[in-house]
């Protein structure tokens, strides 16, 4: 298991007789950010916290580190950083004091825990914050220090639950560059509602839906197997001229289904790869016909949101008509 | 017992103020003892002026007297004081989400408990010190030196065992419940059934540390009567009863999900 930093094998979370988590295989590779997907309740905040040791599995072994989880030595704990979905400090406590504290509950010297505080507040940008009390801190700053607390171990493995959901733009991009960067020295594991986000770090993805995982990958390679083909038009004029198209499209076989948007933009999903050739020709036709101005026109490009939308929108709707690669996906699960 | 955990808990009593509420409440409550007992003929006589052919004999106030009150003040509201004081200790830790950030470290929920209730128990002990002292003082100042010093501190220190059984029980119930007021109102309810249950058990009272709480044997005591010995056993009573409170509380811990 050395060259995975994460395994579960039939990991099993019941309350009563509801399974939260079902069954769980996963093997997540070292040096990796891996996106750890689900709509609420799937079953991720209670996966990361059986890895955690907060709660205790129902059935089933996990493996963090190469340590098992749940054998109460510390050794799982002394390897990890995590950080909760919403996570608290003690408000009386100052920015560098809390990250020193969690360096002494890691048996740090005082000389290493007081000079990798200082480390972790310029990494995420709090060094001027350090003296203030947390109580006095924003969302986005709690979770810049919610953070740092995780790294303070230098840990082989870090759990971060919505890492980016408190944050603004610009401390979300900050953000994901330092998780970007830490892979060099630990694993990632995150997990995040923001799918643009887990696209744009994660190399390796897991989707979970109901307790059960549905499907699990590097990104890239999901995004090639799931994704509908698609075509975006933008249109002169805003919703109401991409609403017209989308009305004047509902009559071609080759289209799936249309998504008009306030800018103008139409997103035209086709029923299978073949037709994009028919799609590319009689697009551009039909929008001159119908006295509309074309502006740009392109193969749209598969993303997470597809992948997602397509897995978990088929879980919840199994009448749903999906392309052939999930179908095929779809009978093996 | 973790250090690190340990001077986290105590500096957090310091910075929430906590100490210093304790001091003070523990301050005025016991040296109300000595101040009550020296004004309350004066009281009493003023109090009652025109009550022409009645006669109230009150008998002359002395130094053992005073530190009977205060025994006796001891026995309600600096308890209710650590109730509040400590009701949140893990309650509110649950509630607000903060236990997460220690407990996900490599720190074992025993560590995690027994460093707050050493935590809290040194602050006790600190404030019962100073208690110990300004009575004493207050008493000789107001009175006179004539009862018996080491009876006064042996005493002191039943109360103070008795004291840390309280504490476990206010532990105990914070690890218990998610919220605060909840864990207090449980843990007031324990301290009436702990203080008034063990009247109703005959000859039981002097073998617990409550024993303080009751005239007769600290009026003897104080008064050079009676032997010091009679207050070891309480006083480990209420040790072993800490003890033995702690180890639940750990227990019920270890086996509750965060």
């Amino acid at each position: 298991m050395s060259e995975f930093a994460i395994v579960t094998e039939k990991l099993t979370r019941k309350y009563g007789e509801r399974a939260v988590v079902s069954e769980l295989d996963l093997e997540v590779p070292e040096n990796s950010v891996f996106g750890f997907l689900g709509p609420n309740g799937a079953g991720k905040s209670t996966t990361m916290k059986i890895l955690t040791e907060q709660i205790k599995p129902t059935s089933g072994r996990a493996w963090v580190a190469g340590v098992e989880v749940g054998q109460k030595s510390l050794q799982t704990k002394q390897q990890i950083g995590y950080l909760s979905e919403l996570p608290n400090f003690y408000n009386w406590m100052r920015g560098q004091e809390l990250l020193e504290f969690v360096g002494e509950l890691f048996g740090m010297s005082l000389s290493t825990r007081r000079t990798r505080a200082q480390e972790l507040l310029k990494l995420v940008g709090l060094e001027k914050a350090a003296r203030q009390k947390i109580g006095s801190y924003s969302g986005g700053m709690r979770q810049r220090l919610g953070i740092a607390q995780a790294l303070v171990n230098r840990p082989k493995v870090v759990f971060l639950d919505e890492p980016v959901s408190a944050l603004d733009p610009i401390g979300r991009r900050d953000v994901l560059t330092l998780l970007d960067n830490i892979r060099q020295e630990a694993t990632v594991f995150m997990s995040s509602h923001i799918l643009a986000d887990i696209d744009r770090v994660c190399e390796y993805v897991a989707i979970l839906n109901q307790g059960k995982l549905i499907a699990a990958g590097r990104t890239t390679e999901l995004k090639e197997s799931y994704a509908r083909p698609a075509i975006e038009v933008d249109l002169e004029g805003g919703l109401e001229t991409a609403q017209q198209l989308a009305y004047l499209l509902k009559a071609e076989s080759w289209v799936k289904s249309t998504l008009p948007q306030d800018n103008g933009r139409l997103k035209v999903e086709l029923v299978d790869e073949k037709f994009a050739h028919e799609a590319g020709q009689r697009l551009p036709r039909l929008i001159a016909d119908n006295g509309l101005t074309l502006l740009t026109f392109q193969t749209a490009v598969p993303n997470l949101e597809d992948v997602f939308m397509q897995l978990v929108g088929y879980i919840e709707n199994p009448d749903a008509e999906l392309t052939p690669a999930v179908q095929k996906e779809a009978l093996v699960k | 017992m973790k250090a690190a955990l340990f001077k986290k808990e105590s500096l957090e009593l310091w910075r929430t103020s906590r100490i210093i509420i304790a001091i003070v409440a523990f301050l005025i409550l016991g040296l109300q003892g000595p101040i009550v007992s020296k004004i309350l003929p004066d009281l009493i006589k003023n109090a009652t002026p025109n009550m022409s052919g009645v006669q109230i004999i009150i008998p002359e106030q002395k130094a053992t007297d005073a530190l009977i009150t205060y025994f006796s003040q001891m026995s309600f509201m600096p308890i209710l004081v650590l109730i509040l004081i400590g009701m949140g200790t893990l309650a509110a830790e649950k509630e607000r989400g903060t236990q997460i950030l220690v407990l996900t470290k490599p720190v074992t929920r025993t560590q995690f408990i027994l460093s707050k209730y050493f935590a809290y128990l040194g602050m006790v002990a600190g404030v019962m010190l100073l208690t110990t002292l300004a009575v004493v003082y207050d008493t000789i100042v107001l009175f006179d030196s004539s009862f018996n010093f080491g009876a006064y501190l042996l005493l002191n220190l039943t109360l103070f065992s008795y004291l840390a059984f309280l504490l476990a029980v206010i532990i105990l119930c914070s690890s218990l419940f998610k919220n605060s007021v909840a864990a207090g109102g449980v843990a007031f309810l324990a301290y009436l059934v702990i203080s008034t249950g063990s009247r109703f058990l005959p000859n039981w009272p002097k073998y617990l540390p409550q024993v303080v709480f009751d005239a007769t044997i600290p009026r003897s005591l104080l008064g050079g009567q009676g032997s010091l010995t009679d207050l070891i056993l309480p006083t480990v009573v209420g040790i072993v009863l800490a003890v033995i409170t702690l180890v639940i509380a750990c227990y019920t811990y270890e086996q509750r999900e965060m």
